[in-house]
């Protein structure tokens, strides 16, 4: 039963940050375009281009689509509203999402197009960049809630949210997320100016309709976690918890999305450079600063 | 616990299909991303073994190496589509003789060795974390440290061997191939 | 595997792998249509590239086919969509020269303006094309409605679209990101041969995209300025030019950098010409401006030249 509330959820917050996506862009709300457009895409020829490694090809968008899913599995909406409230919760979703560039990489190297390969392996060098600063953040909320339960997780922040307890984490982390998403500014994989859409651009038709629907889920995925690591998951006031959770995994998306509108894309040199002289520095910071809380304050 | 024993053998064979895999692909990325996933369904028979922790550790690891794995053999090997029709095996009567002698060894020993009283109930999956971090920072901490701070040593040494070093000699000899 | 990668071009890290030439353009989100960039790639390093034009013009005029003044005048300005009234103001210059006529101040005045006010519009449609390319939709939107608007102004309404502009540059300097974005790369020094336009003063300071960008946002606040100044846009039309005869020679700086056309004249027919524009010799920078750049770097470098492949004359 938790099972299908949650994915209704998933797909309800992915209708709705489609929906908030159309409106940015095209300035007008039309409620009804994530479904037309998700129609049209089946009605569209979806060509495999010449000599692909149809395995990597076929495999992608699915495998996208799976572990974005994956990933919001161990995320709780309330108390009791999760799909599998795993004792490794905290870990199980770096797992689950570190198969987002297995599949970048099938994406990339499946269609056999220049733009699709180089966009594929651009984003192993922005795993390099930004996968410490998703760890050494969880590490510091894990910390805090001594335990890797993403519900207890939740509980410890109970009065008090991680965003206040430790800001610096919260900064890193909700960065190293969107560049996890592949979402503009850190869209270095798909870049419609630099790759006419990178590991995008060899897909049509029904398949880039599930790697379209991936991409979001992704997004919501990351904006949920964001939310149960940083912002107190279920806790607020008047409204139920799930309420509350989806509330703020949508504002937490929808910010997202609107951080890329308005920042160029980044040089791929410059993400790498500072993630690692800045951003890990601060992330061990971010530990010590936690530690030294956890010890101090009761 | 027969579903438990049907997971672990289903996995199990999935890990050595995977592997089967590997040396059957001329594609290097494909290749490299079997073996990535040989190493999943280790991961989910750790899963299937209720070894939570170990399971999941293994899972996520493995995605990010083998991934760097396979953009190396990209980048040196001559033909990593595998569409160019490179054989790239060599020695296979050695390789065949060793593998079947290890495989050999391996299923002796699963058979022959003594692996204790079998744990009747596993502890729950919160505890075995608790238990790995206490173990991983009590006393196997020495060993854990020397050989995670060995790694970052020999990473920092490949490198920095890697960088080709600017003397005046080199230079002049980089121009005179230009 | 030594002998098979022996003979194999190297790169900068000393590593061989395979090249590959791909094409960017002629349709490419991120760079004017009509302009083919084929780079050859080492891994996602630019290893040589060049560009061409496929819509450029043809400098020849047809062997012993003369054309009527008016209609030379039509066809040299929808023959460069992305400025045709500069190209419309060169035209009938060096026409009115050849036959002979004098200036007129008040004419040159409103065609001054119209320039000026191409010359915003261009600069705005550059940044548009800009913000595509860097993913920075913002800019592209508000780039891009701005344009629209300049492109319908009258004078008085540019001056009331002062504070807009203003705006949009001080944003640009205040957005994240973009400095570290553009500052040095593409970098042409001041010596360098064959700069004319924006690229050309850009080079006097850093001459590197970043540059670029800022000296096309002043050259829309001068602009304005001089419209301020002036008063009303008025599009060059060609004044009564009989049937004079004569050679003329005309320059206009466009939005681009400095056109030159010389054609001769004969009983109100245009017999031959010779057009030279700023983007024909910029065109020839891009081999150096990529080679040896990160993809993304080269593509930003030949994106700050500006290049209209309708202004690229072969």
């Amino acid at each position: 039963m938790n099972f299908v509330i949650v994915l209704l959820a998933l797909l309800g917050s992915v209708w709705l940050l489609a929906v908030v996506e159309g409106w940015t862009t095209t300035g007008r709300l039309r409620p009804a375009a994530p479904l037309l457009s998700g129609l049209a895409h089946l009605g569209r020829e979806s060509i495999v281009p010449r000599t692909p490694d149809r395995v990597f090809f076929e495999t992608a968008p699915v495998l996208l689509l799976i572990v974005a899913v994956l990933g919001a599995a161990v995320l709780p909406l309330a108390p009791t509203l999760v799909i599998a409230d795993l004792a490794t919760g905290a870990l199980f979703i770096n797992a689950a999402l570190a198969y987002v560039l297995v599949a970048l990489i099938m994406a990339g190297w499946g269609p056999n197009g220049a733009y699709a390969m180089i966009g594929g392996w651009r984003f192993l060098g922005q795993l390099i960049a930004y996968a410490m600063l998703i760890v050494m953040p969880i590490t510091a909320v894990a910390m805090r809630a001594e335990s890797l339960v993403t519900t207890v997780i939740v509980g410890s922040q109970d009065g008090l949210w991680n965003i206040v307890y430790q800001p610096l984490g919260f900064v890193l982390f909700f960065i190293a997320a969107m560049a996890l998403a592949f979402r503009a500014p850190f869209d270095l994989p798909t870049a419609p100016g630099e790759l006419g859409g990178g590991v995008d651009a060899e897909y049509t038709g029904v398949r880039l309709g599930v790697l379209r629907l991936a991409r979001l889920t992704l997004v919501i995925t990351l904006a949920s976690a964001t939310t149960v690591f940083y912002l107190g998951g279920w806790h607020g006031p008047l409204l139920p918890p799930w309420a509350w959770s989806l509330i703020k995994t949508l504002a937490v998306a929808v910010s997202m999305l609107l951080a890329g509108r308005y920042l160029p894309r980044i040089r791929e040199a410059d993400l790498m450079r500072w993630c690692w002289t800045l951003g890990i520095p601060l992330a061990l910071l971010n530990i010590i600063v936690v530690g030294l809380l956890v010890l101090v304050v009761p | 616990m027969y579903a438990q024993a049907f997971f672990v053998a289903v996995f199990g064979l999935a890990a050595i299909g995977f592997g089967v895999v590997v040396f059957r692909t001329s594609s290097m990325v494909r290749s490299a991303l079997a073996l990535l996933f040989s190493q999943t369904a280790v991961g989910c028979m750790f899963l299937a073994m209720q070894t939570e922790f170990l399971g999941v550790l293994q899972i996520m690891m493995m995605a990010t190496e083998m991934s760097i794995m396979a953009i190396f053999m990209v980048m040196f090997m001559m033909d990593p589509g595998g569409m160019g029709g490179m054989d790239m095996t060599h020695q296979k009567r050695f390789s065949i003789g060793a593998g079947v002698v290890a495989a050999g060894v391996a299923i002796v020993v699963a058979f022959w060795a003594d692996w204790g009283p079998v744990t009747a109930e596993a502890p729950d999956a919160a505890m075995q974390t608790r238990a790995l971090g206490m173990e991983l920072l009590g006393r196997s901490m020495l060993i854990f440290e020397t050989a995670g701070i060995t790694i970052l040593t020999a990473m920092i040494a490949a490198t920095a061997v890697a960088i080709p070093v600017q003397t005046t000699a080199n230079i002049a000899d980089k121009e005179d191939t230009e | 595997m030594i002998e098979v990668t022996k003979d194999l071009p190297r790169s900068a890290d000393g590593l061989a792998m395979d090249w590959m030439e791909v094409p960017f353009g002629p349709v490419f989100p991120g760079l004017p249509g009509g302009l083919k960039l084929t780079l050859t790639l080492d891994g996602d390093g630019v290893t040589e590239g060049q560009a061409t034009s496929l819509v450029g013009m043809i400098n020849e005029s047809e062997e012993g086919k003369e054309i009527d003044a008016e209609t030379f005048i039509e066809r040299l300005a929808s023959a460069m969509p992305l400025a045709s009234v500069s190209y419309r103001l060169l035209a009938c210059l060096a026409i009115e020269r050849a036959a002979g006529l004098e200036n007129d101040s008040a004419t040159d005045q409103a065609r001054a303006v119209a320039l000026e006010c191409e010359r915003i519009a261009s600069h705005l449609g550059w940044l548009a094309q800009t913000g595509r390319q860097l993913g920075f939709a913002w800019l592209t939107d508000r780039a891009a409605t701005l344009q629209l608007e300049i492109r319908r102004a009258s004078g008085k309404r540019l001056v009331e679209l002062t504070p807009a502009l203003q705006a949009l540059a001080a944003r640009l300097g205040r957005t994240p990101l973009l400095k570290s974005r553009l500052k040095g790369i593409g970098v042409l020094p001041s010596g360098t041969a064959g700069l004319s336009g924006p690229v050309a003063r850009a080079a006097d300071d850093a001459g590197d995209a970043w540059a670029r960008l800022w000296q096309r946002l002043d050259e829309i606040i001068t602009s304005l300025d001089y419209i301020k100044a002036t008063g009303e846009p008025g599009l060059p039309v060609l004044r009564n030019i009989g049937r004079g005869s004569g050679t003329g020679e005309a320059t206009v700086e466009t939005p681009r950098g400095e056109a030159q056309l010389s054609l001769i004249l004969e009983h109100g027919q245009v017999k031959s010409y010779r057009l030279d524009t700023a983007c024909s010799h910029h065109i020839g920078l891009v081999a150096k401006l990529v080679e040896g750049r990160e993809l993304g770097d080269a593509l930003v470098a030949v994106g700050s030249l500006d290049l209209s492949p309708w202004e690229v004359i072969s």
